[in-house]
């Protein structure tokens, strides 16, 4: 098993910035998941790994060994492509032998019959058992998927890179694989990077969840962190659903007090330990819609008014949307309220749900000390590769 | 990992050394890669001393003033980065081929242009001098305004009559005016590159957008008049088209529909059989970007209402234009270079006058001396060349964005047309046909003709007797065997340094990248006697060119002049296959010379297949260096030199019907070549054209 440490990494493609300042650790055996939407550079991160591209700077290492300059054939990795890059000239059992003819292990090869029965065993696992003669275009989407996951397997890889593996597929087959994946990580237990855009595939099945933007990684934690202490406004936004309310801090205590422009006051908690929060700085202040309540749960709840603009009633919930001052806000409530468009409302939520975070996304972390953003320096210009 | 491994080793009798066999191939490979990674690490540490220098020479500039310490200091970034990326992309092989393909093509296509350029500016004792470039513009077979040293003014010296009426015989002879060999060369490659535009992009439309009887032999049809490019059809051409030819007699003699013979003459006859030859390459390169354009474009624009001409007018021809325009270029710059039309109706004083009949005439000369003149016109072509080669990559580089859309289904839009437009479709495409194929359909008759009495239509006697030429001169029957030693020798070369030089520019990521693609796409465009004439002015009487013998240079101008289509059909293979397969495998632990052998040459061999053949049959059908390096080493000169020689003599296996013989065989061999690269190629087929 192999433990992934990454120090400092960058990327560029000419003047666009790929991904960059990435500083993590992906603990052995865990399976982690980098997510993000579209260009957020999850998909170079995870090339990095593998070594298709080199990076500009920053190190990579597998374990103790630095394998930054170690080309992609040498890495020990087992990748599973987006959209599979199953070699047609090939059928389902030589797709899958390919990496055995070619694995060494302490300079001796695998026997023909060595090589048969691991192919075997891979295509079981995967359930693929009796489709090893068949031919890459006589299989389906969910089949094609299976036998890229046996491919890259049947090496015992130190680790599995997955690189969007589950997009190709129908809703039904993504469960069922997604299912199938947890499965065979449980088995093998073998380090994995998986690289989504769908949150919830992330938070259902990763030990960890990197939430990336614009090519930094805002947040590397529990998929409980994750929803919980959101360390960005990106994070909030992107994990979940969240209302936001701009404000400038009024007090610093036990909890936050800040001021929201209609001169509503609002008290709550930070989620990132050490923030050196300052009098008068701009914040916002995030509340999960099912967090905003009726009635008060104790006498501390901060009290929320604001006008309804509209309600969906979804079943086993109504959806109010509304304004506090000019900021729109959405709170998810009893589903038999009887509230309609225009009335004024007053919401409670407690100090606790209310999470404050500063605005200057990943720049503010830097403010942390000991955290990974705080230790490198900010990048001065392209030129200093 | 260790322990399990040992585990694995005393638990299951799953290892074995890697046996004998794999160990010595392994061991042979490794030959060529211990060989290579001296020359690797020479280049690196140059390329580190180089870095270093550079390094000095910025400290000794940094300090003075400070922008251009910045900019010099960019500067060493980019070499760094560079000498970098280069280690990280080559490894030994791909080394040892990427100079391979540059000593090639330095040595037998850069010299001999700088020769060539550097000979028609010196004197002979090797002053500078411009005399040679204005000789030429005081020659009216080649520029019409003469100085007039008692005037003062410029004479315009032009033959303006170009045509006549012979009422005697009732022959219109038409040859179109004369001014002299730069206006003539270009007027003609202008009027055949809008007649070759015209044709070319309506049988690309009709052929990649309807569904008729009998499309596919039509498809094959229009890709022949592009082969014997257009020296052997000119031949029959000319006997066709003579004031007692075959047309004629069917229209004038027989059906009576011309009130007069028409006797198409000298640069006329030149445009005739230019136009009805290289609109193929027009064709092929419309055909493919009319295949290319992703159907949902313009069933969009169908959807918001646009339809039949609209649509062409306004996104069907605007998508395709980047590869309308190409060919249009190539066409343009093959009419002023085709030296075998000009050669074949010299009869008439026009036809002479034209730039690349000029540089032949001045430079293949039996006693192997140059005319300086043919070098300086020589020059004249390579600028048409070079600034058309630079136009068509343009045009050609703003293509690779067709193919960016992705997803959907990709249904290819084409249309079943009615019975009734099929015959009216047809009543069209037979005529044009017939014209473009007359070269062909002219050489096949001519060759089989015995007697032909003037009044007939078809001959009186059809033969084989003519063939005998194939046997009864040894020179003739030697050139053939010869021929196809040259075209195979060349065709290895190319294969082993195109694939390479393809998969160097698809896949790897080295500084210099474009320079190389230019590189070796370029002598599609660069004329071929400009490369000859420098052969000579450089190599003659040298070891590699000694007098009489031109076997070695023929063959490496074969190599350099056909290498770009070998490597564009394996560029075009390469790049329709993703990348990600082979990824895919680096990631399993195969090195990259493995990913090569074991999954992208499979995928792109029928590719790399389609491009040697091309290559072998432009081999032995080339014209231009093969007529001026053979013309001083008969011994050694290919079949076109042979056809052309047995063409001019009198006697029992000269004259026309002998040399149709030749030209028989040599099309046969690209009929069957050009059939089966088309199939291969598919829509891909503009690659045939060689860009």
């Amino acid at each position: 098993m192999v433990e992934i440490r990454i120090e400092n990494l960058r990327k560029t493609f000419g003047d666009v910035v790929a991904t960059d300042e990435v500083t993590i650790v992906l603990e052995e055996g865990n399976l982690s998941t980098l997510l993000g939407p579209s260009g957020c550079g999850k998909t170079t991160l995870l090339r990095l790994i593998a070594g298709f591209y080199a990076p500009d700077c920053g190190r990579i290492f597998f374990d103790d060994k630095d394998v930054t300059d170690t080309p992609p054939h040498k890495r020990n990795t087992g990748m599973c492509f987006q959209n599979y890059a199953l070699w047609p000239h090939m059928s389902v059992a030589d797709n899958v032998a390919y990496g055995l003819k070619l694995k060494r292990v302490k300079g001796l090869r695998y026997t023909n019959s060595a090589i048969k029965r691991r192919v075997d065993e891979a295509l079981a696992l995967v359930r693929m058992g009796d489709l090893g003669h068949r031919h890459i275009h006589q299989l389906s989407g969910g089949q094609q998927q299976r036998v890229a996951l046996a491919r890259a397997l049947v090496i015992e890889p130190g680790v599995l890179l997955l690189d969007e593996p589950l997009s190709n597929l129908d809703a039904k087959l993504r469960i069922e694989m997604r299912e199938e994946i947890i499965r065979i990580h449980k088995e093998m237990s073998i380090t994995t990077v998986y690289v989504t855009h769908d949150q919830q595939e992330a938070l259902s099945i990763s030990d960890k969840v990197a939430v990336m933007d614009h090519g930094y990684v805002q947040q590397f934690a529990t998929p409980r962190e994750i929803y919980s202490d959101p360390q960005t406004v990106f994070v909030a936004d992107f994990i979940g659903q969240c209302t936001f309310l701009d404000g400038t801090v009024e007090s610093i205590g036990d909890s936050i007090e800040i001021q929201l422009p209609d001169g509503q006051r609002i008290k709550g908690r930070t989620t990132i330990d050490g923030y050196p929060f300052e009098k008068g700085e701009s914040v916002k202040a995030a509340i999960r819609p099912e967090d905003l309540n009726l009635e008060a749960t104790g006498s501390s709840d901060n009290e929320i008014a604001g006008t309804v603009t509209r309600t969906i009633y979804i079943g086993n919930a109504l959806e109010v949307y509304f304004k506090v001052g000019q900021i729109a806000a959405q709170s998810l409530l009893e589903p038999d309220l009887s509230i309609k468009e225009g009335d004024k409302i007053f919401l409670f939520a407690p100090q606790s749900e209310v999470m404050i975070l500063p605005v200057g996304g990943v720049e503010a972390l830097r403010k942390v000390p000991g955290h990974p953003m705080a230790m490198s320096e900010p990048p001065s210009t392209l030129s200093h590769v | 990992m260790e322990t399990q491994d040992k585990d694995t080793l005393e638990s299951e009798l799953e290892l074995v050394p890697a046996d004998a066999r794999s160990r010595l191939v392994g061991g042979f490979k490794g030959a060529p890669s211990f060989i290579a990674k001296g020359f690797v690490r020479r280049g690196r540490s140059l390329a580190s001393r180089i870095g270093q220098g550079v390094r000095r020479f910025i400290g000794f500039f940094r300090s003075p003033v400070r922008n251009t310490g910045n900019l010099v200091r960019n500067a060493r970034v980019a070499i760094r980065s560079g000498a970098g990326r280069l280690r990280r992309e080559l490894d030994a092989l791909s080394t040892i081929q990427l100079i391979a393909i540059i000593g090639v093509f330095t040595v037998f296509l850069i010299a001999p242009i700088l020769s060539v350029i550097i000979f028609s500016f010196t004197t002979t004792t090797g002053a500078f001098t411009l005399s040679h470039m204005l000789d030429l513009f005081s020659d009216t077979n080649i520029w019409p305004f003469v100085f007039n040293s008692s005037t003062g003014g410029f004479d315009f010296r032009a033959n303006l009559n170009g045509a006549a009426y012979l009422a005697q015989a009732n022959i219109l002879a038409i040859w179109g005016p004369d001014f002299g060999a730069i206006i003539n060369s270009i007027y003609v490659a202008i009027i055949v590159t809008a007649v070759s535009v015209v044709l070319g992009v309506f049988f690309a439309f009709i052929i990649a957008r309807y569904e008729f009887f009998g499309k596919r032999i039509v498809r094959t049809l229009l890709i022949f008049p592009i082969l014997a490019i257009p020296f052997v059809g000119a031949i029959g051409i000319k006997v066709f088209l003579n004031f007692d030819g075959f047309i004629n007699k069917l229209l004038f003699d027989t059906l009576h529909i011309l009130p007069f013979r028409i006797w198409l003459r000298g640069l006329t006859a030149i445009i005739f059989v230019q136009s009805f030859s290289l609109f193929s390459l027009v064709y092929l390169n419309a055909y493919s970007s009319f295949m290319s354009i992703d159907p949902s474009l313009e069933e969009q624009a169908e959807n918001l209402g646009a339809t039949g001409f609209k649509l062409f007018r306004s996104v069907t021809l605007p998508m395709a234009m980047p590869g309308i325009q190409a060919g249009a270029i190539l066409t343009f710059i093959l009419s002023i270079e085709d030296l075998g039309s000009p050669i074949v109706f010299q009869d008439h004083q026009s036809a002479r006058n034209t730039l690349a009949f000029q540089v032949w005439t001045n430079v293949a000369t039996q006693s192997g001396q140059v005319d300086p003149k043919g070098p300086a016109i020589g020059v004249l072509l390579l600028i048409f060349a070079l600034v058309g080669f630079m136009a068509i990559r343009k045009y050609t580089s703003l293509r690779s964005y067709d193919s960016g859309t992705k997803g959907g289904q990709w249904n290819p839009r084409t249309r079943r047309i009615s019975k009734k437009a099929t015959i009216l479709l047809y009543a069209i495409l037979i005529p044009v046909l017939f014209l473009a194929l007359i070269p062909q359909i002219s050489v096949i008759m001519i060759s089989f003709a015995g007697s032909w009495a003037p009044d007939s239509l078809f001959p009186d006697v059809w033969t084989l007797s003519n063939y005998d030429v194939l046997w009864a001169l040894p020179d003739v029957a030697n050139s053939i065997s010869i021929t196809l030693f040259y075209g195979i020798v060349a065709t290895v070369i190319i294969v082993l340094l195109g694939s390479s030089a393809a998969y160097v520019i698809a896949r790897k990521d080295i500084p210099g990248k474009t320079a190389l693609d230019l590189l070796v796409t370029s002598p599609i465009a660069l004329p071929g006697i400009v490369i000859a004439t420098g052969f000579f002015t450089l190599f003659y009487t040298t070891p590699i060119f000694p007098a009489g013998h031109p076997a070695f240079l023929i063959i490496m101008s074969y190599s350099v002049r056909k290498f770009p289509f070998t490597v564009r059909a394996a560029y075009a293979g390469m790049m329709s296959t993703p990348v990600v397969l082979e990824e895919a495998s680096q990631n399993l632990g195969a090195s990259k010379n493995r990913t090569f052998y074991k999954i992208t040459l499979p995928l792109i061999g029928v590719s790399v297949l389609a491009g040697s053949l091309l290559s072998f049959v432009y081999s032995v059908s080339e014209v231009s260096t093969s007529l001026i390096l053979g013309s001083v080493g008969h011994g050694e000169a290919p079949m076109t030199y042979w056809t052309s020689r047995v063409l001019d003599m009198i006697g029992p296996y000269g004259g026309p019907a002998s040399a149709s013989c030749l030209g028989v065989v040599l099309m046969s061999m690209q009929w069957v070549v050009i059939t089966i690269t088309n199939k291969i190629l598919g829509a891909r087929s503009a690659a045939i054209t060689g860009i």
